[in-house]
């Protein structure tokens, strides 16, 4: 009995060395963790515009009594009251019935994915500032491997744009990469880059993020330092970013969901 | 009220992915004996576990969890493919020439005799003996009881003795050690 297992340990064993995992299966796993919070991210705004429009309605309905009171004769001795539902509805704060801060900047567009001709030139742009940074070379050919700890870029390549910036998927051994860039007239010029297992240690559109600052780091109804600060964030606050980057005053800037713009550099963690 | 697996972070997960990516590739890969199905197989089991919320932290519970629902996603899988109809890929080329030749020559008939098992019989033994899992684990992974794993384990190891006669035993021994 003992030999028979010992030979179907064996032939076990054998028989993982030989289904070797991918090189970058750790990348591949949370990459596509991250994609999957997109769609429950999705189903809570849905719940959020749901619940608006019933406040909204019930304002409404609220406004229409008001407005059938003030048409009918008032009773002898019975004031009504002076406040129109036009007037409430002018108190109500700029911010609009999702929670969102409402976007007056009308060039920023929607994040979208990256064309094949923009990540070729992204990662070309990209991938040696980024090895540098990380102290590590490139994997050319090789993968990154347990004692191979290089820079690579996973295929298919996978990246997005916003306003004239954008930031696409690297990996080095154990975990993925996002590097992030500016575009101007001359091309695609290279920011940074930051590499982790989950999300959280650096903004991407459609995921939770944290703020990393000393004190507080604000927020602007539009990216560009000179735009009005909406709010003032606190370390660790956790976000969920909506739209971006925008490159705007020498920086890249994020949306946040209810919160405004915020400059990329508090939102990523420290190298 | 939002539950911990349902926090934004997520943080939890990242080290159980750094642990137990490959190891679960490795279960799934045995027991599914197809490359691709056994990455989209540990992608949704990792998915599962981050989505649900009565998903254990605790890194030895968790990895319970996750190889049942491996072995789960590996049946549904394996019901597919024989309604599909396509043929079972036993023998998976390796990417090392040498390791293949070694593999090849070290026991392929052992290799053909455990292909011969039925499903629960293959997983009781590449939990039992591809794993080191103890009874009671490999009862848990498989969501039986474990005087069953027992049975399983032990019913397989008979069919396997019946399969190899004693000399090929011995043979196959010598060559592979």
């Amino acid at each position: 009995m003992n030999a028979l297992e010992d030979r179907v340990r064996a032939q076990l064993l054998a028989e993982r060395q030989a289904a070797a995992p991918p090189p970058d299966l750790e990348a591949q796993l949370l990459y596509a963790l991250h994609r999957s919070e997109v769609p429950a991210r999705r189903a809570g705004i849905f719940r959020q515009v749901v619940l608006a429009a019933a406040v909204v309605g019930f304002a409404s309905l609220v406004a229409f009594g008001f407005s059938r009171l003030q048409s009918r004769p008032a009773p002898a001795g019975h004031a009504i009251p002076t406040a129109s539902a036009s007037e409430s509805a002018s108190a109500t704060p700029t911010v609009s019935a999702s929670g969102s801060v409402s976007p007056s900047a009308t060039a920023i567009a929607a994040a979208r994915p990256a064309t094949a001709d923009e990540l070729t030139a992204m990662v070309g742009a990209g991938k040696p500032g980024a090895e540098r940074d990380l102290g590590i070379r490139d994997c050319g050919s090789s993968q990154p491997a347990p004692g191979n700890d290089c820079f690579a870029v996973p295929s298919p390549q996978r990246g997005t744009i916003g306003t004239e910036a954008g930031y696409f998927l690297g990996a080095r051994f154990g975990s993925g990469c996002w590097v992030y860039l500016y575009h101007d007239s001359g091309g695609w010029h290279y920011v940074n880059v930051r590499c982790g297992q989950a999300t959280g240690y650096a903004p991407t559109v459609g995921a939770d993020d944290q703020v990393y600052v000393t004190g507080c780091a604000n927020t602007r109804t539009t990216p560009g330092l000179g735009s009005p600060v909406v709010d003032c964030l606190p370390n660790g606050t956790v976000v969920h970013l909506t739209n971006g980057p925008a490159y705007s005053d020498g920086k890249l800037w994020w949306r946040l969901q209810g919160h405004g713009w915020m400059a990329h550099d508090f939102l990523i963690s420290p190298a | 009220m939002t539950s911990q697996a349902e926090e934004g972070g997520k943080a939890w997960i990242e080290p159980m992915v750094r642990q137990l990516a490959r190891p679960a590739f490795q279960l799934a890969m045995g027991l599914v004996r197809d490359r691709e199905a056994a990455e989209d197989i540990v992608q949704e089991a990792f998915l599962r576990a981050m989505q649900n919320r009565r998903t254990p932290h605790i890194a030895e519970e968790f990895r319970l969890w996750l190889y049942r629902v491996i072995v789960n996603l590996v049946r549904d899988h394996q019901r597919r493919r024989a309604r599909e109809r396509r043929p079972t890929l036993w023998v998976t080329p390796s990417t090392d020439p040498a390791i293949e030749a070694e593999r090849l020559i070290g026991d392929q008939r052992l290799a053909e005799a455990i292909q011969r098992l039925t499903q629960r019989e293959r997983e009781a033994i590449q939990l039992r003996f591809g794993e080191d899992a103890s009874y009671g684990d490999t009862a848990r992974i498989m969501g039986t009881r474990e005087s069953t794993a027992r049975v399983l384990v032990h019913r397989a190891l008979d069919k396997l003795r019946a399969s190899l006669s004693s000399q090929e035993l011995e043979e196959g021994w010598r060559i592979s050690t």
